[in-house]
């Protein structure tokens, strides 16, 4: 199953946007313009339909409902995400939209949720059960067991949902470290754990295949894997020859920004088959390693049947001449909102697409900061 | 009057920064979009025929150094084997792009803190006007400005660290086409072509 279309309203930089997302998709936009509250709000999905999650602890993990309201809606207005999801034999069409109680504690209600499968109404709330009893206002039907039977599929696509923007710096000091965020797994909270938790077979394959790409980036590399510490800490291991032909091993404390974003990366393209989100994975690679990562996506990501969606700032990563401009969503913010529009719809750019001009050449000039500055001639 | 969107092709954000004043200032019919390239001579020299495949859907302004290749019709030549398609303008500077930069001179010398008869007659005849730009700049009365313009001694930097800060704040607050298209026939050459430029759109 992918998503197929998202549109929002009031979400963060958002007034109101609506638009198609393919397999594969590159976000691209100046600092600032929406990227990650894009992907935020697909991560909110997910935090919906996992245990523990929910409408209260999506919006809590956000401060409050006027963190997520974009600033260019009126006051008091409510916020709303719709997707909608196909798996080329279903479409499901999921609504939500919600604001905060008027008065009292304020947190957060539905004001509607809507699930359509192939266009037939499946639930549409409030219903009447809630107009008797407001209380249930502060729970998604997704959120309970009991009210999604019939579309459960959704709610176990949404749990599925991964995000990744691995940080060496809580990668490797985890232990140190108590981060209380639900999401601070996409950050590398516990890395290695994740790693360790993996069964054995299973890690084993997908380290042998880290081992060979990251080998080509990394010549004297011989061997990678995991090993505990006398604490039973696990540490990702890794054996370098060494000029002296000794063998030299180092662990992920000692490892580079560089390497271990690059295990991150690959580790997470080959852990699970929900929805993939990227940001800016080209960060600490080196540049013909990020030139190799769309064909590496595809190759991996063409195996699983999952879907990825890579926020990028990189003309090296979009240099590549199988992105097409139906992949690549332009980002520009506005004073009414940020828009966001498929590359080819740009009869400019389509034009350059068509000449042969790669993405990296007829997209991020609009991405441009210079386009926005304001200018008047002497 | 509708303004005709034309967008920028430059070889560097320099050549980029007097593209948007010079339509600013010479052009008013123009509406300056988004600039492309930024990325060298080398990338124009592999590109702009691709540019100019698509001018039959938007019009476009490319302006480029003519550094040391023999003359401008020459590096047109090459650049479009085939024939140019009248909705993309190149401008070809002589020898770069300082050079009409250069040629504004009275502001140059009020910018760089230096007396204006230190800085050339004829700015096009120069081999390498952006050498001579930071020798100018070693003049200066302005400490901030030999600092920013002069490579530290023993560096293999072209030009100082700041140079191109520098250079942007001089076109954005100084420099006037008007003044310095007497000095610099090249210079001269691309206001009359963009002053005219008339790109048709499908």
């Amino acid at each position: 199953m992918n998503i197929s279309h998202v549109e929002l309203w009031n979400w963060k930089n958002f007034r109101n946007v609506n638009v198609s997302i393919p397999a594969r998709v590159f976000l691209v936009g100046p600092n600032a313009s929406g990227k990650s509250n894009f992907l935020d709000a697909l991560r909110f999905l997910r935090t919906l339909a996992i245990p523990g999650g929910g409408l209260q602890s999506a919006v809590e993990e956000r401060r409050g409902l006027s963190h997520i309201r974009c600033l260019a809606a009126p006051q008091e207005s409510g916020v709303g995400i719709t997707v909608v999801l196909s798996d080329g034999k279903d479409a499901w069409k999921y609504a939500l939209c919600f604001n905060q109680e008027a008065q009292g504690r304020r947190r957060p209600v539905l004001t509607r949720e809507a699930v359509f499968k192939n266009d037939n109404l499946i639930l549409e709330r409030p219903d009447p059960d809630d107009q008797n009893d407001r209380e249930r206002l502060t729970q998604t039907a997704l959120e309970q067991v009991n009210l999604n039977a019939r579309f459960r599929e959704i709610a176990q696509f949404f749990e599925k949902i991964s995000y990744l923007h691995l940080t060496p710096q809580i990668v490797r000091n985890s232990y140190e470290w108590t981060i209380p965020n639900k999401q601070a797994e996409a950050y590398g909270y516990h890395f290695v754990d994740r790693l360790a938790k993996t069964p054995e077979k299973i890690r084993a394959v997908r380290l042998r295949r880290i081992l060979k790409t990251l080998k080509e980036v990394v010549p004297q590399l011989e061997s990678m894997g995991l090993k505990n510490d006398e604490n039973g800490i696990p540490h990702l291991f890794a054996s370098y020859t060494h000029w002296q032909q000794k063998l030299a091993r180092q662990d992920e404390e000692t490892f580079s920004d560089g390497v271990l974003r690059l295990i991150g990366l690959l580790w997470s393209l080959q852990e699970g088959d929900g929805p993939l989100l990227l940001e800016e994975p080209e960060l600490s690679l080196h540049s013909g390693i990020v030139r190799r990562l769309p064909g590496l996506i595809h190759r991996i990501q063409s195996e699983k049947k999952r879907q990825i969606v890579i926020s990028t700032h990189s003309a090296d990563l979009l240099c590549d001449e199988g992105i097409g401009g139906e992949e690549v969503l332009l980002f520009t913010p506005r004073q009414d909102g940020a828009q966001i529009v498929s590359a080819v719809s740009q009869p400019e750019i389509r034009s350059l697409l068509e000449a042969g001009v790669t993405a990296a050449d007829a997209v991020l000039p609009h991405t441009d900061p210079e386009n926005f500055r304001p200018r008047d001639p002497l | 009057m509708t303004l005709l969107q034309v967008s920028l092709i430059a070889e560097g954000p320099l050549d980029e920064q007097v593209l948007r004043q010079l339509l600013a200032q010479s052009a008013p019919h123009l509406n300056t979009g988004v600039c492309y390239g930024k990325h060298g001579r080398a990338w124009m020299d592999v590109n702009l025929a691709r540019y100019n495949q698509a001018a039959q859907n938007w019009p476009y302004v490319a302006l480029a150094d003519l550094e040391q290749d023999e003359c401008p019709p020459d590096l047109l030549r090459r650049w479009f084997p085939y024939g140019r398609h009248a909705n993309l303008q190149a401008r070809i500077a002589v020898r770069a792009v300082e050079a009409w930069l250069l040629a504004d001179r009275d502001a140059l010398a009020d910018f760089l803190g230096i007396a204006a008869n230190h800085i050339p007659q004829f700015p096009d005849q120069e081999k390498n006007p952006k050498l001579v730009m930071v020798n100018l700049a070693r003049r200066s009365r302005l400490r901030i400005i030999r600092e920013d313009f002069v490579p530290s001694p023993g560096s293999t930097g072209l030009v100082g660290r700041n140079y191109r800060g520098q250079m942007e704040r001089f076109v954005l607050d100084y420099w006037q086409c008007t003044r310095a298209r007497d000095r610099s026939p090249s210079l001269q050459r691309a206001i009359l072509a963009l002053q005219q430029f008339q790109p048709l759109m499908p």
